[in-house]
């Protein structure tokens, strides 16, 4: 299957919600430091600004008053110069992400394979065993100052809430799940909560974040690997639109 | 802040569930595979991870640093910008930000104040592109001019703005000050008739 065999049900929106779009890849085997330093060292043209990412842990010793503390690097954050690239290399995962204004889901999985086929170069050992896209949504609602939005207008998933809130609004709310599918092939992570305070004058701000990952850590051939992100995309594309309404979509075309 | 509301429905339950499009944990749980916590997200978002600089900040990295929160800041609000009100003031604040035009008295874009100018523009639906500035506290200042007005605007944290312009009135040149809420500048520039000057 080719790019150009993949079509995605998910409309094509003037003015996309999505504030921030990644995509990851999943290592059998940790990728030492050395070699994450050298991939982000080929990078600097492209990617100016490098930042460690680093772990920190703390050890307390029960009834004494002993603690013991360590900072590690684990991998290194790039940022474009343009600061709407973001990769994330560490030891298990290489991810990038597109910050708004979104461009398209054909121009994130070529970044993606560019990044991979540079730091495989260097980790010819380690192979890819899962995928995940995350997709960040900000749905910028209006609504003026004292208005009460009805959220199953523009929601399918929310809150349950019983009969004697009904007298009440909710001023912030947050919302985790995470699904697997029948099928065991794919799980999603959504995340929903308000924006407080919202970032527009008399609106209202509500995060949908959609993750889906693969399930299995099987390791991956490369060929099978860009097909399945597709797979991906439109399972969390189909996501997406199974928990909003016309409403929300005309907030964005 | 303004006061918001989400609304809920009298009876119950709630219609803000549709069962059979996303399985409430109930439904989950009787299959045994309900997780009482939840799975972290297996794709990080870029501000997730903790990280570091890898080397102490120049000069060149902090404007670096100041750039992006302000490019970031207009990128987060990109869906409801024009694209080229986007790109000239980009380009404003790289000159404004650029270690070459940096001088001693110079201030750094404060985080706050530069999103209330953003709210403002979103909110107001100015196409002109004021010429930008940061004022000695880091407030961001913008000034809009045509033929017969010159707006000079300092924005502040919490939607907080102060406004002067300079009118031709007769033989005379009469000052008006004002100080408020971002959300009615524009009524106020309108009911002083210089609303043409941002638009």
């Amino acid at each position: 299957m080719t790019d150009q065999d993949h079509r995605s049900d998910r409309p094509s929106y003037r003015r996309p919600p999505v504030t921030e779009a990644v995509l990851a890849l999943h290592f059998s085997a940790p990728i030492e430091f050395r070699f994450l330093d050298t991939y982000a060292n080929k990078r600097k043209s492209q990617f100016p600004r490098i930042e460690d990412i680093i772990e920190t842990t703390a050890a307390i010793k029960i009834g004494t008053a002993n603690s013991v503390t360590s900072v590690r690097k684990i991998g290194k954050k790039l940022t474009n110069q343009y600061n709407n690239r973001i990769i994330l290399a560490n030891e298990r995962q290489l991810s990038i992400s597109h910050l708004a204004p979104y461009t398209n889901w054909e121009a994130l999985i070529d970044d993606i394979r560019a990044e991979w086929s540079i730091l495989s170069r260097h980790v010819s050992l380690s192979r890819i065993t899962k995928l995940s896209t995350r997709y960040i949504n900000r749905i910028d609602i209006p609504a003026p100052v004292g208005s009460v939005i009805d959220m199953t207008q523009y929601f399918l998933i929310g809150l349950t809430l019983p009969s004697l809130t009904s007298h009440n609004f909710v001023s912030t709310f947050y919302i985790n799940c995470n699904l697997q599918d029948r099928d065991n092939i794919v799980s999603y992570t959504i995340n929903m909560s308000g924006v407080n305070p919202p970032p527009l004058i008399d609106h209202i701000s509500v995060i949908l974040d959609i993750d889906c990952a693969t399930v299995d850590n099987t390791p991956l051939r490369d060929d099978r690997v860009w097909e399945l992100a597709w797979d991906l995309r439109d399972r969390k594309n189909a996501m997406f639109e199974s928990c909003i309404t016309d409403a929300t979509r005309a907030l964005f075309r | 802040m303004t006061d918001y509301g989400i609304a809920f429905a009298d009876s119950w339950p709630n219609p803000w569930i549709v069962t059979g499009q996303l399985p409430l944990p109930q439904s989950t749980l009787t299959s045994g595979r309900f997780r009482a916590n939840p799975a972290p997200n297996p794709s990080p978002k870029s501000s997730d991870q903790e990280s570091t600089p890898g080397v102490q900040t120049t000069l060149d990295e902090q404007l670096f640093d100041n750039r992006a929160m302000t490019k970031i800041a207009i990128s987060q609000l990109a869906m409801h910008l024009d694209e080229a009100w986007r790109r000239v003031t980009f380009e404003q604040l790289d000159a404004l930000l650029a270690s070459d035009h940096w001088e001693e008295d110079s201030a750094f874009v404060k985080r706050a104040p530069f999103l209330t100018f953003l709210r403002f523009v979103i909110f107001a639906g100015p196409t002109r592109v004021p010429s930008l500035g940061v004022g000695h506290s880091g407030n961001t200042l913008a000034s809009w001019r045509n033929d017969n007005t010159q707006i000079n605007a300092e924005f502040m944290a919490n939607d907080k703005a102060a406004v002067s312009f300079i009118q031709q009135v007769g033989r005379s040149k009469e000052a008006i000050v004002w100080h408020g809420d971002v959300a009615d500048l524009r009524l106020f520039l309108q009911r002083n008739g210089v609303l043409d000057c941002i638009l």
